[in-house]
């Protein structure tokens, strides 16, 4: 039972990462069609930036975690600027593009990076352990969890409850007929890469907080990102952190009782089963712009 | 006196005619090209005829996926991993069970098709971009059951010793680099003209049919699933013998070799030098492979960056490829030298008759 409810918080902390991944390539998949694989890398430069400031500049996780969110979201935003926003007529050329930057930014981060291609890892930024019920529950387990459902929270509530919400589902749904509406769809899809990013340099720097990282994990993770986004419907915010909840548990059960060499293979065996049976994901998705 | 001007006129008859001219630069193209190919030998160093060796066979996968990109417009990512099935089939194979490397290569045609004849059916249901997601879930699920799976021990991740499988072709005392280069050419060469001959076909035209518009070649009658599962068939043949020949040529196989990243990597080297021209995807190849060798290339991290850049700036810039682009600078090249040329010769007095 202790081991379980531990497998329960891992799973859970795991499912944390996977959603504010899963959230920003829903939101920029569902404007734009983009079908952003470059999303992993952003999350890595965000451990990373974290890491750096954490052991090498300061000693304070929080200034770290603060900094990988605002650069890894100017990251982001640059890309829209400078890549992809010449893309987004053909997602198809956006997605190579997405792929060809995967390359660049991971050899960049190994070139620029203090650690080179090495392992990098920082003490556990909260090291109280809580007991629940027998079962010891790290802090920083905790907060990752926390951290992650109140971003999500807010973040559902922009995107359901307030008028720019609409206005960003409205352009979602018809990207055209959104903009005859006066609705800046151009803006919107600048503000998406841009909170995508900043969701992703949060998720890095929490990442990092759990387990030690390698500049090579982002594509591990932006696949797994996809395919909860898969699961719970491309452009459907909600479905994609359910599933992604759903997924980091079966990989935490799957590695404590089923055979671990297996659970990284998880995610792919689910995304492709999904695309067989129900191409358009599990809940209501939208197809995005560019399938219609 | 009379030959030279019925010589002259031959010339200057072909260069009016477009098509005769187009058949004459393509002979000279190809041809030139294999002299060069044949001549690599005699020029180079032992380590970059080894690596000219791997160009040729990574190629021939490479050919395989541009028969799929290039004709049906179906891009795939796990291309990386139909060629391991064909490197493992000939591998455990010729280890497990003793097959000479001619036994073991149809096989792994053969194992090759039925995988990519399997992958076909995710393609009847999802297009674009889901697609490739999807290939890519099955490029990285190839590796990992690599790395896990199977009963034969040193297979995981240590990787399968292919020692001393390379067969005496013909009789002719091939063990040496020479030789198996040539082989590899003789391959390639029936992979090229393969290509040719699928592009040249009905089936070819269907292909490209069912690319341009699904809906309107059903309408008329076009089989879209058998259509796209035998392409995917015909594709994976090529990495099969790609794989089993890439197997016995290295000695030493592992999964990294064969991850989705190398699957981008097949892909990366088809959009570069363009699926659709004949020499595209060797251009590509080359051009990925050798790019490292290049004297201010010594930081392998630069180079890897230059491919990510080379590949979004051709995304960008030079969607149809490398030799697309070369092919028109050419085109614009000689037809301003023609120009010149005719106005030189005949000072332009009655411009009408220019054009005839």
């Amino acid at each position: 039972m202790e081991i379980f409810l531990q497998q329960v918080i891992n799973g859970l902390s795991i499912g944390a990462v996977i959603a504010l991944m899963a959230l920003g390539v829903t939101l920029i998949f569902g404007l734009t069609g983009l079908v952003m694989f470059a999303h992993g890398e952003l999350l890595v430069i965000g451990g990373f930036l974290a890491w750096f400031v954490t052991i090498q500049l300061s000693s304070s996780f929080w200034l770290g975690m603060v900094f990988a969110i605002v650069a890894v979201g100017l990251i982001g935003l640059a890309l829209e600027r400078g890549v992809f926003r010449f893309t987004f007529d053909s997602p198809i050329n956006g997605f190579i593009v997405s792929l060809g930057l995967i390359i660049v930014l991971q050899h960049l981060l190994v070139e620029l990076s203090p650690a080179g291609a090495s392992i990098v890892d920082i003490p556990a930024p909260i090291g109280k352990v809580f007991d629940l019920g027998g079962a010891r529950i790290p802090g920083t387990r905790v907060l990752v969890v926390g951290a992650t459902l109140a971003v999500v929270a807010v973040m559902l509530w922009v995107i359901y409850r307030s008028s720019h919400g609409r206005a960003l589902r409205a352009s979602a749904i018809d990207r055209d007929t959104a903009a005859l509406m006066g609705i800046p769809v151009r803006r919107y899809i600048m503000v998406v890469f841009l909170v995508g990013s900043l969701l992703a340099g949060l998720g890095g720097a929490l990442m990092i907080g759990l387990f030690p990282i390698d500049p090579f994990i982002g594509g591990r993770f932006v696949i797994k990102a996809f395919a909860v986004a898969l699961a719970g419907g491309l452009g459907n915010p909600l479905g994609a952190i359910l599933a992604a909840f759903g997924l980091g548990l079966a990989e935490a059960m799957g590695t404590q009782y089923f055979q671990p060499e297996w659970s990284e293979s998880y995610a792919f065996i689910v995304m492709i089963i999904i695309l067989l049976v129900r191409p358009r994901g599990l809940l209501t998705g939208l197809q995005g712009p560019a399938a219609r | 006196m009379r030959m030279t001007t019925s010589a002259r006129n031959q010339i200057a008859e072909a260069i009016s005619n477009p098509r005769r001219m187009a058949t004459v630069e393509r002979v000279v193209v190809i041809v030139a090209v294999g002299i060069f190919i044949l001549l690599i030998p005699e020029f180079t160093t032992s380590r970059h005829l080894f690596l000219a060796t791997v160009t040729g066979t990574t190629a021939i996968a490479v050919y395989g996926l541009a028969v799929i990109f290039g004709q049906a417009g179906i891009l795939s990512l796990a291309h990386a991993g139909l060629w391991a099935i064909g490197a493992y089939t000939g591998a455990i194979f010729f280890r497990e069970f003793g097959w000479s490397y001619w036994a073991v290569l149809p096989l792994g045609i053969i194992f090759s098709s039925i995988a990519a004849a399997m992958l076909a059916y995710p393609a009847l249901r999802i297009r674009g971009h889901f697609f490739l997601i999807a290939t890519f879930g099955f490029g990285e699920l190839v590796r990992i059951v690599l790395e896990n799976g199977g009963g034969f021990e040193s297979g995981r991740r240590l990787g399968l010793i292919v020692q001393g499988g390379m067969p005496d072709f013909f009789g002719i005392g091939l063990q040496s680099a020479n030789s198996i280069y040539y082989v590899t050419v003789a391959y390639l060469a029936i992979a090229i003209v393969t290509v040719y001959l699928i592009r040249r076909s009905g089936f070819g035209a269907t292909m490209r049919a069912v690319r341009e518009n699904e809906d309107l070649s059903e309408s008329i009658g076009i089989h879209i699933a058998r259509t796209k599962i035998l392409a995917f068939t015909m594709s994976g043949a090529f990495t099969g013998a790609a794989g089993v020949h890439y197997a016995f040529l290295l000695k030493h196989i592992e999964p990294s070799l064969f991850g989705a990243q190398d699957g981008i990597e097949l892909a990366l080297m088809v959009l570069l030098g363009g699926a659709v021209p004949l020499l595209g995807p060797l251009l590509g190849a080359s051009v990925v492979l050798f790019v490292p060798e290049l004297p201010f290339a010594d930081n392998p991290n630069f180079v890897q960056i230059a491919y990510g850049l080379a590949l979004i700036l051709l995304i960008l810039l030079l969607p149809r490829g490398l030799v697309s682009g070369l092919k028109a600078l050419y085109i614009e090249a000689r037809d301003l030298l023609m120009r010149t040329f005719r106005s030189v010769r005949e000072p332009p007095q009655t411009p009408t008759s220019e054009h005839t």
